[in-house]
């Protein structure tokens, strides 16, 4: 299949769209454009490792002491998160997993391992997605309405990361859904 | 799509081959950071890819058929993922036990393989399913439609739509759910008008206006042939995907 990319962000719509203006009707013209939705996913394990899930199915190892790995899912920096969601294929044995993003290049620090999500459970086959109960701090919904709030200093973008509580029978496969670089730095 | 239901409406459209990725940094030949080591040689993360995918979607109207059809407008590329299923209910459904929809796609040879189990559109609303998977086969379903080995790798899978049974007959001491059809009393029709459990015998008869008792169930008589209340249930199915994904993380 072929391929068509873009430095992004990508929009759609018109500059000069009319519609009328509240309370006096006046026929005005602006922008409608909107952000393309995008996707990351891969692979994921059970792991009581910290695991950088990949993007591609080149590398070989995900559990890396030294760093993430070449290819982990990268959100660019600025991006408001619209869903996080699981498809579990084979259910966890027990216990919870948090989802979570750093930037730095050692695990050791830069990072939150629950940035997204706290004690997800996913001991049932089927889609989860990340809800209200699941994001248990409020600098966990900061991170979602815009992926840098975790540390705004560092503007770099966010590589994710995910640790389960116990077991290695897991498998799923994760999938953050962004629009890239919207930047809520304004009202969020 | 065979059909796109936008096609008049968006003249302007802009349409790519896909699957579209956006980013700043992608993998490609002047990647130089694709030659470096992983291990003990951390990436910092302003050097590491970080394109996505565009999310794309497909809608279409579903109507309560009692049997598997074509989904019409929806056709999906080799390889996808689906990310998510909507399903917006303007009539309800009714099917026997509620098995009111149910969600395909076909294989080469004109089988079907399932993205869902049977949900329950008993009421007006809008459906998120997530309790799709009664087996890991169907959440796998979701990774690669393209996966199965009855299900070529390089072309597109038609949506199929199943909505169960529109009507069975009354039996004696079964659950049922509000608006489910029966059929009793010769052939006439009933339609559930209080769930609970039926009678240990007999069932609705009759055709009065009046609404009858079954024991825990109650039901109206209909006259199916002015008024059929069978196969009613109306929705808008829209399925989320991200085209040929399965090649990125297969």
């Amino acid at each position: 299949m072929s391929r068509s990319t873009f430095n992004g962000p990508v929009l759609v719509g018109v500059d000069d769209a009319e519609f009328h203006a509240y309370t006096t009707g006046t026929l005005t013209a602006g922008p409608n454009w909107g952000f393309v939705n995008m996707s990351q996913s891969s692979e994921i394990k059970q792991s009581t490792n910290t695991r950088f899930p990949l993007s591609t199915k080149a590398e070989s190892s995900e559990e890396t002491p030294g760093g993430p790995p070449l290819y982990p899912m990268v959100i660019p920096a600025r991006s408001i998160i619209t869903r996080v969601s699981v498809l579990v294929t084979t259910a966890w044995s027990g216990g919870t997993i948090d989802i979570g993003l750093g930037w730095e290049t050692q695990p050791g620090s830069g990072y939150t391992i629950a940035g997204l999500a706290n004690d997800l459970v996913l001991t049932a086959l089927g889609m989860v997605v990340v809800g209200p109960g699941d994001t248990d701090i409020a600098g966990d919904v900061d991170n979602w309405m815009n992926i840098i709030n975790e540390n705004p200093a560092e503007t770099r973008d966010r590589y994710i990361m995910t640790k389960s509580s116990t077991g290695t029978a897991g498998r799923g496969v994760l999938t953050v859904n962004y629009c890239q670089a919207v930047d809520l730095s304004a009202i969020a | 799509m065979a059909v796109n239901p936008h096609a008049e409406t968006y003249q302007g459209k802009t349409q790519f081959s896909g699957p579209v990725k956006a980013g700043t940094r992608w993998n490609g030949p002047n990647a130089d950071y694709q030659q470096e080591a992983v291990l003990g040689n951390p990436i910092a993360v302003k050097k590491l890819a970080n394109a996505g995918y565009v999310a794309c979607s497909q809608s279409c109207a579903v109507e309560q058929h009692g049997s598997i059809t074509s989904a019409t407008d929806i056709v999906l590329p080799a390889g996808s993922m689906v990310l998510s299923i909507q399903i917006i209910v303007t009539a309800l459904f009714n099917a026997v036990d509620h098995n009111d929809l149910k969600i395909y796609f076909a294989k080469d040879d004109g089988g079907v393989l399932a993205l869902t189990d049977f949900l329950n559109l008993g009421a007006i609303g809008v459906y998120n399913p997530t309790d799709i998977a009664d087996s890991s086969a169907t959440a796998k379903n979701w990774i690669n439609i393209s996966e199965d080995a009855d299900v070529s790798d390089n072309t597109s899978v038609d949506i199929l739509v199943d909505s169960g049974a529109s009507s069975s007959a009354w039996a004696a001491s079964h659950d049922y759910l509000l608006n489910e059809i029966v059929t009793n009393d010769s052939g006439k029709y009933y339609y559930c008008s209080q769930a609970g459990e039926s009678a240990g015998s007999g069932g609705p008869t009759g055709s009065g206006a009046g609404e009858i008792t079954d024991n825990a169930a109650k039901w109206f008589y209909f006259d199916h042939t002015t008024a059929d209340r069978r196969n009613a249930g109306r929705a808008i199915l829209t399925i989320n995907y991200v085209p040929g994904l399965f090649t990125v993380i297969g």
